[in-house]
C-alpha cells in the first residue's frame, strides 16, 4: 500500500521524528516544536483526502513525534498503518479516495491484512455518492449526467480531471467485482452536509433533490429488489412525463419562454413586504407558468409646490415692477453697487421659485421686465457680465430640489433674450457664451427660446438625478419639480420623449431593478405619465429599448413587468413580459409582438401596409411639401453657368439639407422644430428667388440666401495703422545698433502705431520680433507684437513671410503660440517648421476675410443640419449635439441613425439593396473619396439608400417608384460637373423619398397630403 | 445591360467601318475566352503600335474584354492599361479607381499609389509655401531654389492655377528677385495664396470645404463597383469572339 507520510508529508514512515516534523535534529526548543507540529498538520488538513482515516493516523503520528521529541527520546512507537473505518469528522470537505482505490498498487487490499475488512464495503465521500447518485439518476455516462457532474464538481472545486479520475476509479472497481457499492452507501451520510455554509444554487438544488429522494424512497437507503423496481416505476414515470412536455413544448413554442420569468422577483417587492404572486396558472395546463406581479405598482409621490415657491407664488405679482425698477435704476445710475447686485439675486431667485406655478399674464410680465433691466445694462461690458454670470450661476449646480426650476428658468430666461430680435449684440452674445458653457448644445444656439433650453438644460439632469437616487434623502421631490417643470415647457411628444430619456438612463443603471427601491418607484412613476397609446415617440423610443444593446434584459423584464402591471399601459398584457435571460433574437420577438400589439402602431401600421406613408402633422406637411416641390422644379429646370459657382451651389445644398431636416422633425413629431427649420428655409428660399431675380434684371447687388440663418460668430475685425508707413522703421534704421534708442523707438509704437503696421515698418519689426538682439529688444518687440499688434493683418502677413528665415527657438515657438492662440510641438521636432507656418497661415487668413469664408460658414450649416437630423431620426442611442462636427463626420451620425430605423424593419425584398449590400457599396464609395466633400457626398448617398430602403419597407407599393428615384439620382450625379451639384441632387432625392413616406401629392400644386 | 449592348453595337459599327491590318484581324480571329491572357496580350501589342484612334479604341476593347473574361488575374492590369489610353481626367480617375478596388478584392498590397500620398508630401507643401512667402518678398530667386525641394515644383504645376498659373509665377519670380518689390499687387491674389496654402498644409482629413473646392476644382465623386466589372467597363462578356469584323458569341 502506499505510505500515508509519503503522501501527505514527502517523507517515509519509518523516519524519526524530527524528519516527521521536519525539525533539525537535536532540536529542544518547545516553540519550535509546537510551531513545526502545526505546520505539518497544516500540511495534512491541506491535502485533498485531509478527512481520511490515513490522514487522520499521520496527524495522530506527528503529535506522538511531538510529544516524544519535547519528552526527551528519539524513539517513536512503532507507526501503524491500519486504517480504521471510523468515521471522521473531516476538517473539509474534500473528494474521496477512491480514485486512489482504482490504482493497481491500491486495489491490492488484501496485502494490508486490516485493509480486508473493508474491501466488502468502501468509505466513500460525499463526493463519491453524489457521483454515483447522478450516474444512477441519468442512467450512466452520458451527456446529461456529464454536464451535471461538470456542474456538481465545480461546485466541489474538483477540476474535470479530477472528476474523470474519481468516475474512472468507480468504474473500475466495480467491473474488476472488488468491492459492491449499495444503495444506501451512495446515499449515506448526507447529513454531513447539512452545516456546510451555503452553497450555490445548483449545488442546494442538488441537495435538496436528495433529500427528496431521501422522504418520498427511503428504501433507497437500504437497496434490494423492491428499491430496483420502484427506481424503475419512478424513472419510467419521468420519461413519460418528459415526452408530455416536449410535446407540448413542440405545440406552444411560445409560453416556454415565461418560465423563466417566476425567479428573479419572487421574494421581493418594492414596498418590502412579502411577495405576492399571482398565480395565473389555468387550469388546463400545469405548464402555463406563474406571473410574478409586483404587490403594489411602485411609484412615489414628492412634494409638488414646496412651501418656498407657493410663497414666491404668492409675491409674484409684485416681482415685474420690482425688476422694472431696478432697469430703471440701471439706466440712471452709472455705477451699480452691491445693492443693485443683490436685488439682482434676490428677484431671480424668486423668478426662478415662482415661474413653473404663477399664472400666465405674471409669467409673462416677469420676463418682460427681466428683459428691461438686461438691456438697460447691455451697454456696459462689465454690468451685463456681471448679471449675466450671477444669473448663471442658478443653473450650474442643481443643490436641493428647488434649484431644478432656477436653473431651469436661468437657462431659459437668458435663451430667451438671446432669441429676442431687438437683443443689443454684446447682450446676445454673453448670453450665447454662457448658455453654450451652461448646455454646450448647439441645437440650442442655433434655435433659441426659453422652452427649448429649459428643456435642454433639464434634459441634461437626468444623469446626475438618476446618479443620486440612492444618495439623496430627497429624490423624490427633485424628481417631482423635474416633472412639474418639465410638463411646462415641453408639448406632448417632447414631454413623453424627456420622460423616456429619464426611462433609459434608469435601465441603464448598474442598479439591480428587481429589487425594491427608489430607482424602481421612479421608473414605476414615470411609466405611469408617459403615454403609452397615442405617443409615437413613446412607442419608438420603448421599442428600441429591446433591441438597445446596452441594457440588460433583466432589466427589460423588470420594465415589461411594470408595463403589464400598470394602468397606463392598459393594453399590455403579460404575454409581453420578456424572459429576464432573453438572448437578442428573443428580444426582438418580443419587441415585434409589443409593436403589432400597441394601439399607436396598429393605426400606423396599417396606415403603412395600406401604402399611405407615416403620419404628421397635416398643416406643417402641406407647407413642407411647398417649399420641397419649388425646390425640387427648380432643380430640374435648366441652370445659368453662374448657378453653378461654389455659393450658389451650396445655397441650395443648404436649403435641401434643411428641407430634410424639417422632414425628419416632421416624422419624429417634433412639430415646433419642424416649423423653425421650414422658416429659415422660407427666408432662404425667397431670399435666392429674389437674387435670382436681381441677376435677370441685371442688378448687381447681392444678397445671401441663407446669411440671415446662417451662423457665423462675431470675427474679429482687423487692425489698422496709423501715421505713414517706413516712418517708422526710417527712425529705427538710423539708431543703428544703440539698444537705448532702439528699445525707445520700439515702444514708441504704443502711442504712434495703430494696431497694425505698414509693409516697411512691419517688416523691420517683425524682423526684430524673430531675431532681435540683445534679447531685452527681441523681448520688448515680442510683447508688442501681441499688445499692439495681434489683430493686424500686414504683421500678421510678414510674420508668415519671414518665418522661413527664422531659426526654429523656444523663443519663436512660444511668440507664434501665443500670436496664433494654437499648441505647436517641440521647436525640436521634425513637424514643428510645417505646424508653425500653417498656424500663421490660419492666423493671417482670419485676418483677410475673402468671399471664400462664406463657403465654409454654409459647409458648417450643412454639418448642423445632418446632425439635427441625425437626432430626430435616431431610434436607439443619443446623438451628442454638444460637439460640432465637420460635415463628414456629422453625416455618418444621420447614417447611424437612419439605419437604426432600418434595423427595425423586416423586408422581404429590400431596396435598393440589403442592408448588408448598402453598407458594402458605402465602403466602395468611402475608398475613393478624397477630401473632406467626397466623403459627405459618399455617406450622403448612402443616406439616400437607407432613407429608400425604409420607404421602400413603409409602403412596399411604391418600390418602382422609390427605385425611379434612386436611378434618377445616380444618372444625374454622374452627369454632375461639380461636387456640390453631386451632394444637391442626392439631398433632392431624399427629398423626394420624404415626400413618399409622408404620403404628400407630388403632383397637387397645393401640397396637401393624400 | 441596355447601355453594354448600346456601346457593343457602337463598336461594333465602328469597328465595321474600318479594316484592321490582315495580321490583327487573324490573331483577332484567332483569340478565345479560354484563354484572357491572349487577349490583353494581342491588347498591349495593338496599343503600343497604335497610331490612330481606331487601333487604340480596338486596343480598348481588347484589354476591356481581358479584363472582364479573367477579373482575379486580369481585371486591374486591365484598368490600369486602359486608364494609360484614357485621355480624359475623370475616365483616367474613374478607371485608376476601379484598377485600386479590384486590387483590394483580391487582398493583395495596396501597390498603386494613392494620388494623396503625392499631395501630402509634407516636405514638398512646407518647400512651395515657403516659396509663396520668398515670391512675396519679391525673392524670386529663393522661390524658385525653394520649388525645386521634393515635389514642390509638381505642387505648383498642379494647383498653379489658383493663383494665376504656374507660368505667371516663374515668370514674376525671374522678374523681382532682389526684394525691393512685390509682385503681389492685388488683396484677392494675396488671399488665393494664403488659401492655397492653408488647403495644402491644412491635409486632405482637416482640410475646409473651400480648401477643398480650391483644390480639386469640385471635381465629382467616383463612383464604381468592382463587383460589377463589365458594367463599370461598358463590354459584354459573352460577345468574345470575333469573326466577320464583329465581335460575337462563342459557338
Amino acid at each position: 500500500m502506499t505510505d500515508p507520510f509519503l503522501k501527505y508529508l514527502g517523507v517515509i514512515a519509518t523516519a524519526d521524528a524530527y524528519r516527521l516534523l521536519a525539525l533539525t535534529p537535536g532540536q529542544t526548543n518547545h516553540t519550535a516544536i509546537k510551531r513545526a507540529l502545526e505546520s505539518q498538520i497544516a500540511r495534512v488538513n491541506g491535502h485533498p483526502d485531509a478527512n481520511t482515516s490515513e490522514a487522520q493516523l499521520v496527524r495522530t503520528q506527528l503529535e506522538q513525534a511531538a510529544a516524544v521529541i519535547i519528552a526527551g527520546t528519539s524513539v517513536l512507537p512503532e507507526i501503524s498503518t491500519q486504517t480504521t473505518p471510523t468515521p471522521l469528522t473531516p476538517p473539509a470537505l474534500t473528494v474521496s479516495p477512491v480514485s486512489r482505490t482504482v490504482q493497481p498498487k491500491e486495489v491490492q487490499f488484501s496485502n494490508g491484512p486490516t485493509y480486508q475488512n473493508v474491501t466488502s464495503r468502501l468509505a466513500l465521500t460525499h463526493f463519491d455518492r453524489q457521483v454515483l447518485a447522478i450516474l444512477v439518476a441519468y442512467g450512466g455516462w452520458n451527456t446529461n449526467s456529464r454536464a451535471k457532474l461538470v456542474a456538481m464538481s465545480s461546485m466541489h472545486q474538483v477540476s474535470p480531471q479530477g472528476l474523470m479520475k474519481v468516475v474512472g476509479g468507480l468504474g473500475k472497481l466495480a467491473a474488476s467485482g472488488g468491492i459492491h457499492v449499495d444503495v444506501a452507501q451512495i446515499t449515506e451520510g448526507a447529513h454531513r452536509f447539512a452545516n456546510l455554509p451555503p452553497a450555490p444554487q445548483m449545488l442546494v438544488e442538488q441537495s435538496r433533490q436528495e433529500d427528496a429522494v431521501a422522504a418520498i424512497l427511503p428504501e433507497l437507503k437500504h437497496g434490494g429488489t423492491w428499491a430496483t423496481i420502484k427506481l424503475s416505476i419512478l424513472f419510467g414515470a419521468i420519461t413519460i412525463l418528459l415526452g408530455f412536455l416536449l410535446f407540448r413544448m413542440m405545440v406552444m413554442p411560445h409560453t416556454s419562454q415565461r418560465t423563466a420569468i417566476q425567479n428573479p422577483i419572487k421574494n421581493q417587492t418594492p414596498t418590502g413586504s412579502s411577495p405576492s404572486v399571482t398565480d395565473n396558472q389555468s387550469n388546463e395546463s400545469i405548464l402555463k407558468p406563474a406571473v410574478t406581479r409586483f404587490p403594489e405598482n411602485p411609484t412615489f409621490l414628492g412634494d409638488a409646490s414646496p412651501d418656498d415657491a407657493t410663497d414666491a407664488v404668492d409675491q409674484s405679482p409684485r416681482l415685474p415692477e420690482l425688476f422694472d425698477e431696478l432697469g430703471r435704476k440701471f439706466t440712471v445710475v452709472r455705477i451699480t453697487g452691491d445693492a443693485h447686485y443683490n436685488d439682482w439675486n434676490i428677484f431671480n431667485n424668486q423668478a426662478g421659485l415662482c415661474w413653473v406655478l404663477t399664472d400666465q399674464p405674471t409669467y409673462k410680465a416677469i420676463k418682460e421686465n427681466f428683459a428691461e433691466v438686461v438691456y438697460a445694462a447691455a451697454d456696459r461690458p462689465s454690468l451685463i457680465e456681471r448679471l449675466l454670470d450671477d444669473l448663471s450661476a442658478l443653473a450650474r449646480e442643481v443643490d436641493e430640489p428647488l434649484d431644478v426650476w432656477r436653473g431651469a428658468w436661468a437657462v431659459g430666461i437668458m435663451s430667451e433674450i438671446q432669441d429676442r430680435a431687438d437683443t443689443p449684440a454684446l447682450l446676445r452674445e454673453e448670453c450665447r457664451n454662457r448658455i453654450r458653457l451652461l448646455i454646450g448644445s448647439s441645437d440650442v444656439l442655433a434655435h433659441p427660446g426659453f422652452n427649448n433650453a429649459a428643456t435642454t438644460w433639464l434634459n441634461a439632469r437626468i444623469p446626475r438625478m438618476v446618479n443620486r437616487i440612492e444618495l439623496d434623502a430627497d429624490i423624490y421631490d427633485y424628481w417631482e419639480l423635474w416633472f412639474t417643470v418639465i410638463h411646462k415647457v415641453t408639448d406632448d411628444e417632447e414631454y413623453n420623449n424627456i420622460l423616456l430619456n429619464a426611462v433609459e438612463s434608469i435601465l441603464l443603471t448598474s442598479v439591480d431593478l428587481a429589487q425594491p427601491g427608489k430607482h424602481l418607484n421612479i421608473l414605476g412613476r414615470i411609466l405611469n405619465m408617459a403615454d403609452f397609446t397615442k405617443s409615437q415617440i413613446v412607442m419608438e423610443r420603448t421599442l428600441a429599448l429591446f433591441g438597445d444593446v446596452r441594457l440588460d434584459s433583466r432589466d427589460l423584464f423588470v420594465l415589461s413587468t411594470l408595463m403589464a402591471q400598470s394602468q397606463a399601459v392598459p393594453w399590455f398584457d403579460d404575454e409581453l413580459i420578456i424572459s429576464d435571460r432573453a438572448e437578442m433574437d428573443e428580444r426582438r420577438f418580443v419587441m415585434r409582438r409589443i409593436e403589432k400589439r400597441w394601439p399607436a402602431l396598429n393605426t400606423g401600421s396599417e396606415q403603412i401596409a395600406a401604402g399611405h406613408g407615416i403620419r404628421v402633422d397635416p398643416e406643417l406637411a402641406d407647407r413642407w411639401n411647398k417649399l420641397a416641390k419649388a425646390q425640387v422644379n427648380q432643380a430640374n429646370s435648366r441652370t445659368s453657368p453662374m448657378e453653378n459657382r461654389s455659393r450658389v451651389l451650396l445655397e441650395q445644398y443648404v436649403l435641401a439639407a434643411w428641407l430634410n431636416e424639417a422632414a425628419s422633425a416632421l416624422a419624429a413629431q417634433k412639430n415646433r422644430e419642424s416649423s423653425k427649420v421650414l422658416d429659415d428655409v422660407e427666408k432662404g428660399w425667397t431670399a435666392l428667388a429674389a437674387k435670382r431675380n436681381n441677376k435677370a434684371a441685371g442688378n448687381s447687388k447681392q444678397n445671401n440666401p441663407v446669411a440671415p440663418v446662417v451662423p457665423g460668430g462675431i470675427t474679429t475685425p482687423p487692425g489698422q495703422t496709423r501715421g505713414y508707413d517706413g516712418e517708422w522703421a526710417v527712425a529705427y534704421g538710423e539708431v543703428g545698433v544703440n539698444v537705448q534708442e532702439r528699445i525707445r523707438l520700439l515702444s514708441s509704437l504704443r502711442s504712434r502705431a495703430g494696431s497694425d503696421l505698414g509693409s516697411l515698418d512691419a517688416h523691420l519689426f517683425v524682423k526684430e520680433v524673430y531675431h532681435g538682439s540683445p534679447i531685452e529688444v527681441r523681448s520688448l518687440a515680442q510683447s508688442l507684437l501681441i499688445e499692439l499688434f495681434k489683430s493686424g493683418p500686414i504683421v500678421a502677413m510678414t510674420m508668415l513671410d519671414l518665418f522661413p528665415d527664422a531659426p526654429a527657438n523656444q523663443n519663436n515657438s512660444d511668440i507664434i503660440s501665443r500670436l496664433t492662440e494654437s499648441i505647436l510641438p517641440s521647436f525640436r521636432t521634425a513637424s514643428w517648421r510645417y505646424q508653425a507656418r500653417q498656424a500663421l497661415v490660419i492666423h493671417a487668413l482670419k485676418l483677410h476675410p475673402s468671399r471664400e469664408d462664406e463657403l465654409d460658414r454654409l459647409a458648417k450649416t450643412i454639418a448642423d443640419s445632418y446632425l439635427s437630423s441625425a437626432s430626430y431620426n435616431r431610434v436607439t442611442g443619443v446623438v451628442n449635439r454638444s460637439v460640432e462636427l465637420p460635415a463628414d463626420e456629422s453625416i455618418k451620425q444621420l447614417v447611424v441613425s437612419l439605419r437604426s430605423v432600418a434595423d427595425l424593419l423586416i423586408v422581404s425584398q429590400p431596396v435598393p439593396d440589403t442592408l448588408e449590400g448598402i453598407e458594402r457599396s458605402y465602403s466602395t464609395r468611402n475608398l475613393l473619396a478624397e477630401g473632406p466633400i467626397e466623403r459627405t457626398v459618399a455617406a450622403q448617398i448612402t443616406a439616400l439608400e437607407l432613407l429608400a430602403y425604409i420607404v421602400a419597407a413603409e409602403r412596399p407599393a411604391l418600390k418602382e417608384k422609390i427605385n425611379t428615384i434612386l436611378k434618377e439620382c445616380a444618372k444625374k450625379r454622374r452627369h454632375a460637373v461639380n461636387i456640390l451639384q453631386q451632394g444637391t441632387i442626392t439631398e433632392l432625392a431624399m427629398v423626394s423619398l420624404w415626400m413618399l413616406r409622408m404620403n404628400l401629392n407630388e403632383d397637387d400644386d397645393s401640397g396637401s397630403t393624400s | 445591360m441596355k447601355l453594354i449592348t448600346c456601346m457593343f453595337l457602337a463598336s461594333s459599327i465602328f469597328m465595321l467601318s474600318f479594316s484592321h491590318s490582315t495580321d490583327w484581324v487573324v490573331r483577332l480571329e484567332a483569340l478565345s475566352p479560354d484563354n484572357p491572357a491572349a487577349y490583353f496580350n494581342l491588347a498591349e501589342e495593338i496599343a503600343d503600335e497604335a497610331e490612330t484612334e481606331p487601333d487604340r479604341d480596338l486596343a480598348r476593347h481588347l484589354f476591356k474584354l481581358a479584363g472582364v473574361l479573367d477579373v482575379d488575374h486580369l481585371g486591374r492590369s486591365s484598368c490600369i492599361a486602359l486608364a494609360d489610353l484614357e485621355g480624359y481626367p475623370d475616365e483616367k480617375r474613374r478607371l485608376l479607381a476601379l484598377a485600386r478596388l479590384l486590387d483590394r478584392r483580391i487582398a493583395e498590397p495596396n501597390w498603386l499609389q494613392h494620388a494623396e500620398t503625392t499631395t501630402t508630401d509634407s516636405d514638398a507643401i512646407l518647400a512651395l509655401t515657403e516659396a509663396f512667402s520668398y515670391y512675396r518678398r519679391g525673392q524670386g530667386s529663393r522661390a524658385t531654389t525653394s520649388l525645386q525641394n521634393g515635389n514642390a515644383d509638381w505642387l505648383l504645376a498642379e494647383y498653379g492655377d489658383a493663383i494665376g498659373g504656374e507660368a505667371r509665377f516663374r515668370e514674376n519670380a525671374r522678374r523681382y528677385k532682389n526684394g525691393e518689390a512685390t509682385p503681389v499687387k492685388e488683396q484677392r491674389e494675396l488671399n488665393a495664396m494664403l488659401r492655397l496654402e492653408a488647403a495644402l498644409l491644412a491635409g486632405v482629413q482637416n482640410r475646409s470645404w473651400s480648401g477643398d473646392l480650391l483644390l480639386n476644382g469640385g471635381r465629382i465623386l467616383v463612383e464604381v463597383d468592382p463587383e460589377r466589372l463589365p458594367e463599370a467597363l461598358g463590354v459584354d462578356p459573352n460577345r468574345s469572339i470575333y469573326r466577320n469584323g464583329k465581335w460575337t458569341y462563342p459557338k
